[in-house]
């Protein structure tokens, strides 16, 4: 087993930049120095995350196909008593490699971009400690070797969503939205801490206790997840499974902490909430980084829900409701970051979607391409708001493109890439996410319902491709609307007004170091005014254009790492899936009866062996069989199946072509155009958990627990007790109070006590 | 019988006594039911044939004893006790409470008294004739004897000091009065004043201390 | 039918709890002091129907001292009356109250 000391420097180089921003940054006040800290310190991680993937005895292994072993780095050992160990220990074998490395760079990017966006802030340096503490927390997330450190991680990257959602003091609706963050994850917490009880129980109950990803023999650990590879057979399909307390049901626990995390039905609630926060943060935290950590749990313990099929299909049914339901309310949504928001959740849905049918690889792989674009589209929306002097009403947006030249160009590379234009990353992501819906064969998915499944995930596509070509529409063509006072909405009078003197947006073209980026809607920004009234255009920051272009490059030739067999006809090899399939497990086929009903009787293995997890670099269990009878990790697709597949490849692709022409006939000529109003109020779900859920917790706590409980039971003991003690002293006082009365009476008492005594004594002397 | 009869006079008269002299406001009448008791239990003592007690249970106690108490009640003029109780209310029912108490646990000791059969017949006793008591006092118990001369020497003593006007006791006659509190002396605050025996009435300290002429005192009065 | 020394015992004993239920009640000094009087007779009377019934001396000899305590207790008692009269215009014992913790 490996053991490479530098891994534990990804994780360490933000936070000794978080503590460094934190202790000096904050004397220092100066924002060169916390912003090179800061963007110096994910650098590092960055740098040294591409050393341990690509180098020799890297984590990705590179030229070898079947090995799966991880690079290890053991701390220290946290937790030991009895059998339950958890070790604060890191491991980045390919999965977490993959994640390791677009995270890293993702967020290097974003780093960046952050520096040019908060100039001018106050708590610059607040700001940035907060975003290394969050790549800290998401680097354990990823690299942690076992389950509770890797909660550990989980919970940190909620603990700095909260602290940067809330980034703006003064402003209560963003500490709101930073509280609800909290405590709808919260929600979701419960199921991922159950879950891994229930790991650890069902694997001391084997015999094998264990809450580790990985086995390591030096240090006498085995792998969890090791011992649900091995287990024989999956559990039947059937509702009952869910609440078994098996297999199942630590899948569907842990689903529900992917749900709180990587908002999904129910637990979505947050993430348009959190739009509040800066734009670094939401493309950071709400795009690229903390809203996968959910699939990245989900695909880690894929061994675990290949053997739950009724879990697995639990998650791909909820991830495409999810998906068509955010698409649905992106539809209607005018605040830019809003769109987004939802975009966001309807593209977490497909990947959900592609966890549930069991095309692991595809879910990580748009994983991957969902971070470059999206990212890419909220710096952008970042680098619109900045230029629009803190507009993020779109109907107040358009004709933009002549002044915002940069941003359009990139923004364009990110609309089309999420729409599915072809060759752009997206295209091969999405197609191979909806292809491995149609064609999926699993256990976990009834047949038909795969058919169903594709149905929901293209209509979410096309809408996916109409609500980003409405969201471009609005934005950069069309008449300038920012020139009128437009009432309704978000809109700031102020800046209206201040558009009304002939002020231009720009594309982010200077600092403007009062702008505060934050104000009350209403309160006349004059400075803003002054400053943009004396000043000549000038050349953007390359803080904030040169991550817009890089991440436009890695969004339209990023997806090109992982050509599916079938376009390329093998001539193209799908680096990807080579990089990841050997470390994922596969789950069964299902059995079709002959009849042709689907059974859902419990699958057997021995049709198509899952490939278990490959732990401890054993004997590789081959996949398929090449042409020339050796193992190749990537199998090999028949004939009509690729025909099949190149079929539903040009569907797709009409799909994101319809979409966009949709898009644009609908809203190039009115943009304005009203959409249903229970869209635009997200199908009133927000209200339904306030007078669902909320207030009545609200009215139980504020009524029972505090008036009712608190006040009459506890408050009522303690006062009691202090009166009754004081009711108590006050009768016993009688004892001595001066009166010479009440001093014969108690020498009365006590010799009538002594007289008692004899006259008892006396009658059993006597025998009475 | 006849002896049952005299007992129960006697008796019922010492109780009925007794009672009126708990339940009489007036001192005085207590005073005087008491002395009905004494000489009702000097008329039991005769019966018990122990006349030298009885008589010097009437020359004693009645005799002495109840003529001082009546000349200090006369001396200190006390009136009939105020029919309203506000303080200690209390203690009545408790007092109530503690003696049936006590009447139950002596009942217990009358039971087995009883049960123990009659000793001897009392009138034909001659332990009573002042002889025997004579003879008692004055071998056997020799020592008592002496020791309450001495206590008598020493009540003597005491009820001198008590009573002595200059030097000794602390109250000199020139106190000025503050009922229910401490008392200075006026000679302690004006050396001039001695011999000036006007009482002082006042209802509280301060009234008291400025009455006196005393600049501050701070002195607690008493509550509740 | 003769008199029983019990019968002897009980009316002490009664007199006795009227004296003691005097003395709490009461709330005139010198009333406190009868009563107190009253408690030493009865005791008195259980000494000598005692000592009759048993033929020993003891009891009415222990009566005769108690009868001189009684007045030595009775002269220096009341000379204390007396003081405290002086002190507070006042015989109600209920004024005499600061010897309180």
């Amino acid at each position: 087993m490996p053991e490479n000391h530098l891994l534990r420097i990804i994780i360490f180089a933000p936070l000794a930049g978080a503590a460094i921003n934190w202790l000096l940054g904050r004397r220092l006040r100066s924002e060169a120095f916390s912003g090179a800290v800061a963007c110096l310190a994910v650098a590092v991680s960055t740098v040294v995350a591409f050393m341990l993937a690509f180098g020799s005895g890297g984590a990705l292994h590179v030229g070898d196909t079947h090995s799966t072993t991880p690079v290890l780095d053991h701390i220290w050992t946290w937790l030991q008593v009895g059998n339950f160990r958890a070790d604060f220990g890191l491991g980045m074998d390919r999965l977490s490699g993959i994640y390791a490395l677009f995270v890293t760079f993702v967020g290097l990017l974003i780093h960046v971009f952050a520096t040019g966006y908060m100039r001018g802030d106050k708590g610059f340096y607040r700001f940035f400690a907060y975003l290394n503490l969050f790549m800290f927390a998401m680097l354990t997330l990823i690299l942690a070797d076992n389950f509770l450190l890797m909660f550990v991680g989980w919970e940190g990257v909620g603990l700095c969503s909260y602290l940067l959602i809330g980034y703006y003091l003064d402003r209560p609706e963003a500490s709101a939205a930073a509280k609800k963050a909290f405590i709808v994850n919260r929600i979701g917490d419960w199921g991922v801490i159950l879950g891994i009880m229930l790991i650890f129980f069902l694997t001391s109950q084997a015999g094998r206790p264990s809450i580790s990803f990985f086995d390591n023999s030096a240090r006498g650990v085995q792998s969890a997840l090791g011992f649900f590879a091995s287990l024989p057979a999956a559990e039947p399909f059937k509702l009952s499974m869910l609440i078994a307390g098996g297999v199942t049901s630590v899948a569907i626990l842990l689903f529900i902490g992917a749900t709180g995390k990587s908002a999904q039905i129910p637990l979505y609630v947050w993430l348009p909430d959190a739009m509040a926060g800066p734009t670094p943060v939401s493309a950071l935290i709400h795009a690229a980084t903390m809203v996968t950590a959910g699939v990245y749990m989900v695909v880690r313990c894929s061994a675990i829900f290949t053997h739950a099929p009724m879990a697995m299909f639990i998650v791909a049914v909820i991830g495409a409701a999810t998906a068509i339901f955010a698409a649905t309310i992106g539809l209607a949504q005018n605040d830019i970051k809003k769109v987004l928001a939802y975009s966001t959740i309807s593209q977490l849905g497909y990947m959900f979607l592609a966890c549930g049918v069991g095309a692991f690889v595809a879910a990580i792989f748009h994983v991957m391409t969902h971070a470059f674009f999206k990212a890419l589209l909220f710096l952008g929306s970042g680098s619109v708001i900045h230029g629009m002097h803190h507009e993020q009403d779109m109907r107040r947006m358009g004709g933009l493109r002549k002044y915002m030249p940069v941003t359009f160009a990139t923004m364009t590379v990110g609309w089309l890439a999420i729409s599915g234009f072809p060759l752009l990353s997206g295209f091969f992501s999405k197609d191979e996410i909806l292809w491995k819906t149609w064609s999926a064969t699993s256990a976990s998915i009834p047949a038909g319902y795969g058919k169903a499944l594709w149905f929901i995930g293209a209509l979410t596509a096309l809408l996916t491709a109409i609500y980003m070509t409405r969201l471009m529409v609005m934005t950069f063509w069309g008449k300038e609307r920012f020139h009128e006072a437009h009432g309704g909405g978000e809109a700031d009078e102020a800046h209206a007004h201040g558009f009304d003197e002939g002020l231009k947006p720009h594309d982010a073209q200077h600092a403007s170091v009062d702008d505060r980026p934050h104000h009350a809607p209403g309160e006349h920004v004059e400075d803003a005014h002054d400053e943009h009234a004396g000043h000549a255009p000038h050349e953007s920051p390359w803080t904030m254009t040169v991550p817009l272009v890089v991440l436009a490059f890695l969004a339209a030739f990023g997806g090109f790492i992982g050509v599916p067999y079938a376009l390329s006809g093998g001539s193209i090899p799908n680096y990807f899936e080579r990089a990841l399939e050997p470390a994922i497990a596969h789950p069964p086929e299902r059995i079709a009866e002959a009849g042709g009903a689907s059974a859902m009787e419990q699958p057997q293995y021995e049709m198509l062996s899952p490939k278990p997890q490959q732990v401890d670099g054993a004997a590789p269990l081959s996949v398929g069989e090449g042409s020339q009878g050796e193992p190749v990790a990537e199998r090999v697709p028949t004939s009509e199946e690729t025909r099949t597949e190149l079929l539903f490849t040009g569907i797709s692709v009409l799909i994101a072509l319809a979409g966009i022409g949709i898009g644009w006939v609908m809203f190039k000529t009115q943009p304005l155009r009203k959409m249903p109003r229970l869209l635009e109020e997200k199908y009133y779900v927000d209200e339904i958990y306030d007078a669902g859920v909320v207030n009545p917790i609200h009215v139980f706590a504020r009524e029972g627990l505090w008036k009712l409980f608190d006040v009459s039971v506890i408050d009522g003991i303690v006062n009691g007790l202090g009166s009754s003690v004081r009711e108590l002293g006050g009768v016993v006082r009688y004892i001595q109070m001066g009166f010479v009365r009440s001093y014969a009476a108690i020498i009365l008492l006590g010799a009538l006590a002594v007289i008692a005594y004899f006259v008892f004594h006396s009658i059993k002397a006597l025998g009475y | 019988m006849f002896t049952v009869l005299l007992f129960l006079l006697f008796a019922g008269l010492a109780i009925g006594c007794a009672i009126s002299m708990v339940a009489q406001r007036n001192p005085l009448y207590s005073a005087i039911s008491l002395i009905g008791v004494f000489i009702a239990l000097a008329c039991l003592y005769v019966m018990l044939a122990a006349p030298f007690i009885a008589a010097v249970q009437v020359i004693v106690y009645a005799g002495a004893i109840m003529v001082l108490v009546v000349f200090v009640i006369m001396l200190l003029n006390v009136e009939e006790e105020e029919k309203k109780r506000t303080r200690l209310r209390v203690l009545i029912p408790a007092a109530v409470l503690l003696a049936a108490v006590l009447i139950a646990e002596a009942s217990f000791i009358f039971y087995f008294v009883e049960r123990a059969g009659q000793p001897h017949d009392p009138s034909t006793s001659n332990v009573g004739l002042t002889a025997s008591i004579g003879i008692g006092l004055f071998t056997q118990y020799l020592l008592p004897f002496e020791i309450t001369s001495v206590l008598l020497l020493m009540a003597i003593v005491g009820a001198m000091t008590l009573a002595s006007r200059t030097g000794g006791g602390f109250f000199s006659p020139n106190v000025r009065v503050v009922p229910g509190a401490a008392v200075l002396p006026r000679q302690i605050v004006d050396p001039n004043a001695v011999g000036d025996a006007t009482p002082v009435i006042a209802e509280t300290t301060e009234e008291a201390a400025r009455l006196l002429g005393v600049d501050d005192v701070d002195q607690k009065p008493d509550e509740d | 039918m003769d008199v029983h020394l019990s019968w002897y015992l009980a009316l002490s004993a009664i007199l006795f709890t009227i004296g003691v239920v005097g003395v709490i009640i009461k709330r005139n000094i010198i009333s406190m002091f009868m009563c107190i009087e009253l408690m030493l007779n009865a005791v008195n009377l259980t000494f000598v129907a005692f000592s009759s019934y048993f033929r020993d001396v003891t009891g009415q000899l222990f009566v005769f001292i108690v009868m001189t305590v009684a007045a030595a207790e009775a002269a220096v008692g009341l000379g204390i009356i007396i003081a405290i009269f002086r002190n507070r215009e006042s015989l109600d014992v209920d004024d005499a109250n600061i010897l309180k913790l």
